[in-house]
């Protein structure tokens, strides 16, 4: 991790970009994470969790949201003609303050699933929805990951 | 056009054959006798000997092909390529044996044809043959007597040539009766010379002095038989000539009915046709051809015999097949650098020595420059006839010794043994390049080829029928071992036999080192392969990167973070999950130290080219290797 607290400053929205593959792509908003699903179990007469299982991992849906003019000039030209849907892309949203360093997410494996938008007649910003979806996050510079790869390898001590 | 509509069908042999990727695809740099330049890709290796020929090239290229199974079986068929270099230094015979022969007649080699491979040719005579006369059965083999062809008629030749092989015997008499040869066209010159220009007693009425003949005396193979065709064209122009009255009338009757000869033997039968026709000419008066019987000019040197063979004879020779020169070398690999086609694994089917070793190099080098990153397979020397394997090991050692003979591409086969050929089913003594290169083809790219968890080496063997061992052994039985022990600063891919009894006699790969160098952590095989796959993809990768705009620090010359992460998040997506089976450091996908790593440190020269370094970082077999790209990006 490379941010640090510096007298009182925080991050806003005004520190992030995304860059899908190698292009810097101004979303107006972006959503995305993941988790491991656990269940868990009590047995009869007991009124505690028992036992809890270790989960399986799954990403949540890539949410974006860009504005139409960007759309139209900067993302739209990069689509594949035929079967964008398919190629797969890696994501990483950096945060990046003069101040506070810098510090980035990877979305690998990332694919575009749905861009919808909405047509009204007011004075709203035309925007369109971008949603995909992508099979493994990363936090962080060094690339933390929420599950394990290696199910055999003991976790270690833990650093908390 | 008949203007109807059909589908053709044909049966192709055996399974339709289609890579599963690029990491098994395989060119055979060798000889063959039909083509030349670099090939399309073959499905089967009757396609490859019907657009190749034949030759240790084409045998290589079907055993790969091929993907024959010791117990007969196919195994899917994996398409290949070949690259048919010239013969510079020429097929070539060994030492002939006849020691297994009875008969009179002389067997030797035609100089002038040339071998097309590495065989142990024979022949073995079926019944009792008299050279030159119809009758006469044989078989031949190329493998030493261990499959023999069907019968086949010698007829009247005084030669034979082992079909697809170009190894060609000559049958010529005994030494005795070259001797009595020599005499008689010797005096068959003096006689038929005498004769032409003798007008005494109006035996001609003129001397016919344009037919003397003037040569050299028989005394040899090539004065014999000049000197018999130069009398055969003399006396076929002499008998009928009957201009300047040298004859009555043209003799239409004696004509020789023998061909020029070729050698010794066709010399033999031309000879003893022309004492023949010529004692017959030289006394006929009918029609007036001659005034006068010429008694004087008879022939009568007494007949020499053609050579014979007795059944059950066998006369063998070893043969060694053409070979490149380094130019040759070096043209073959700028070839394969400038043609569209894609590879991962160069098999060079001729002998490497140490002289074209650095051409093996330079040859890589082309290829990495064209964006072929390749695993070269190569084969030393067999031992010659009579070299025992210690003195074979000890050469082989010296010829290639660490750090002078060092590539990390490389993989150099010092293995001999039978191999059973995919395509004939001849068990051939020879490098077994052929069959490790079939075996590293069809094993995925992070597997110990031929190791004991891979699973035997297909269609070899160490021993004879008879149990003894015929080849190079690494294992406890070997007669001399060393060739695979690196601590020796011996890198070479060999075979063992293991101290087992369920697989006594079975035959597997040792380590398969690569001609590595001193500081090389490219070590065996699969790294390479693995590396060099990683190379590719990892390029591929980062080529999109190419004309895109990058944003440094002009004041501190370093890529600015989101830079530095998009390129590194293309490049691992890139080297990561693609290898999840092949490296132990997949999922590293720290930025910083992880198994991409991107230095954000920019060199900018003249026009703004921005050039920076991308190093991949993969852990295999407990070692982490350094594969550095650098990008050069203009702005």
């Amino acid at each position: 991790m490379t941010i640090r607290r510096v007298e009182r400053i925080g991050l806003d929205g005004t520190c992030i970009s995304v860059t899908i593959g190698r292009t810097t792509i101004p979303f107006r908003k972006t959503s995305y994470g993941d988790k491991l699903e656990t269940d868990a179990g009590s047995d009869m007469g007991s009124q505690q969790i028992d036992y809890r299982t270790r989960g399986t991992y799954t990403t949540d849906e890539f949410d974006g949201e860009i504005e139409e003019v960007n759309f139209r000039e900067i993302l739209q030209p990069l689509l594949k003609t035929d079967g964008f849907g398919n190629e797969h892309l890696p994501i990483v949203v950096s945060e990046t303050h003069p101040q506070l360093g810098y510090d980035s997410d990877l979305l690998e494996n990332f694919r575009f699933g749905a861009i919808s938008n909405t047509y009204q007649n007011d004075n709203k910003v035309l925007v369109r929805s971008v949603k995909g979806t992508f099979d493994q996050l990363y936090l962080g510079e060094d690339r933390k990951t929420i599950n394990q790869f290696d199910l055999t390898v003991p976790l270690g001590a833990p650093n908390f | 056009m008949a203007g109807t509509y059909s589908v053709p069908v044909s049966e192709a042999r055996g399974a339709v054959a289609i890579p599963s990727d690029i990491d098994a695809t395989a060119v055979v740099i060798g000889y063959s006798s039909a083509g030349s330049g670099l090939s399309t890709s073959f499905g089967s290796g009757a396609a490859a000997v019907a657009a190749r020929g034949y030759g240790d090239g084409v045998d290589c290229l079907c055993q790969i092909i091929e993907q024959k199974r010791s117990d007969g079986s196919s195994g899917n068929m994996i398409p290949a390529a070949m690259y048919t270099v010239p013969g510079s230094t020429a097929g070539a015979y060994g030492t002939l044996d006849d020691d297994a022969e009875l008969g009179t007649a002389v067997v030797t080699t035609d100089a002038t044809v040339h071998p097309y491979g590495t065989y142990e040719a024979q022949l073995k005579f079926m019944n009792n043959v008299v050279v030159g006369t119809t009758g006469g059965l044989l078989q031949w083999s190329l493998d030493g007597g261990r499959s023999w062809s069907t019968t086949t008629g010698l007829g009247t030749a005084s030669t034979f040539t082992i079909p697809n092989s170009n190894v060609k015997f000559v049958f010529s008499p005994a030494s005795a009766d070259l001797t009595t040869l020599n005499t008689l066209i010797n005096e068959i010159y003096t006689d038929l010379n005498a004769h032409v220009i003798l007008t005494t007693g109006s035996v001609h009425g003129a001397a016919d002095t344009a037919d003397v003949v003037s040569d050299a005396e028989a005394s040899d193979t090539a004065t014999r038989i000049a000197r018999v065709n130069a009398l055969r064209a003399a006396y076929e122009a002499h008998r009928v000539k009957t201009s300047g009255g040298v004859h009555g009338s043209a003799d239409n009757v004696h004509a020789c009915t023998v061909g020029i000869a070729v050698d010794d033997s066709t010399a033999l039968q031309l000879a003893l046709e022309l004492k023949r026709v010529i004692n017959l000419h030289i006394v006929y008066t009918t029609s007036a051809v001659h005034g006068l019987a010429d008694s004087t000019n008879t022939v009568t040197s007494s007949a020499p015999s053609m050579g014979t063979f007795l059944t059950g004879d066998i006369v063998s020779v070893p043969t060694t097949g053409p070979q490149p020169s380094s130019a040759d070398v070096d043209a073959a690999f700028v070839a394969l650098a400038n043609s569209t086609a894609d590879f991962r694994i160069v098999v060079c089917a001729f002998d490497l020595t140490a002289s074209l070793f650095s051409h093996l190099s330079t040859g890589i080098s082309a290829l990495s420059n064209a964006g072929k990153e390749v695993t070269v397979l190569a084969q030393s020397r067999i031992p010659t006839t009579g070299e025992d394997d210690a003195t074979w090991n000890a050469s082989i050692a010296a010829a290639f010794p660490i750090g002078s003979k060092d590539n990390s591409a490389v993989i150099l086969r010092t293995a001999y043994e039978f191999v059973t050929d995919a395509m004939t089913g001849r068990q051939y003594l020879r490098s077994d390049l052929a069959q490790f290169a079939a075996e590293v083809v069809r094993a995925p790219r992070s597997v110990m080829v031929c190791s004991p968890s891979d699973g035997a080496m297909q269609n070899v063997t160490l021993i004879d029928s008879t149990g003894a061992t015929i080849g190079h052994d690494e294992g406890p039985r070997g007669a001399s071992t060393g060739l695979s022990n690196d601590t020796l600063g011996n890198r070479f891919s060999c075979v063992e036999r293991l101290a087992s009894p369920a697989r006594r006699e079975t035959v597997y790969c040792t380590v398969p080192w690569t001609m590595y160098g001193a500081n090389d952590r490219i070590r065996n095989l699969p790294t390479r392969r693995v590396c060099n796959a990683i190379k590719m993809a990892a390029r591929e990768a980062a080529i999109s990167q190419l004309g895109g705009k990058l944003a440094y620090n002009k004041t501190t010359r370093q890529l600015t973070r989101a830079s530095v992460n998009a390129v590194h998040a293309v490049v691992f997506q890139a080297v990561s999950t693609p290898f999840k089976n092949d490296i132990e450091n997949w999922a590293d996908a720290a930025v910083d130290n992880g198994l991409v790593q991107v230095d954000p440190n920019v060199t900018v020269s003249g026009g703004n080219l921005l050039t920076f370094g991308v190093t991949v970082s993969p852990s295999m077999f407990g070692y982490t290797l350094s594969i550095p790209i650098t990008l050069s990006i203009q702005q």
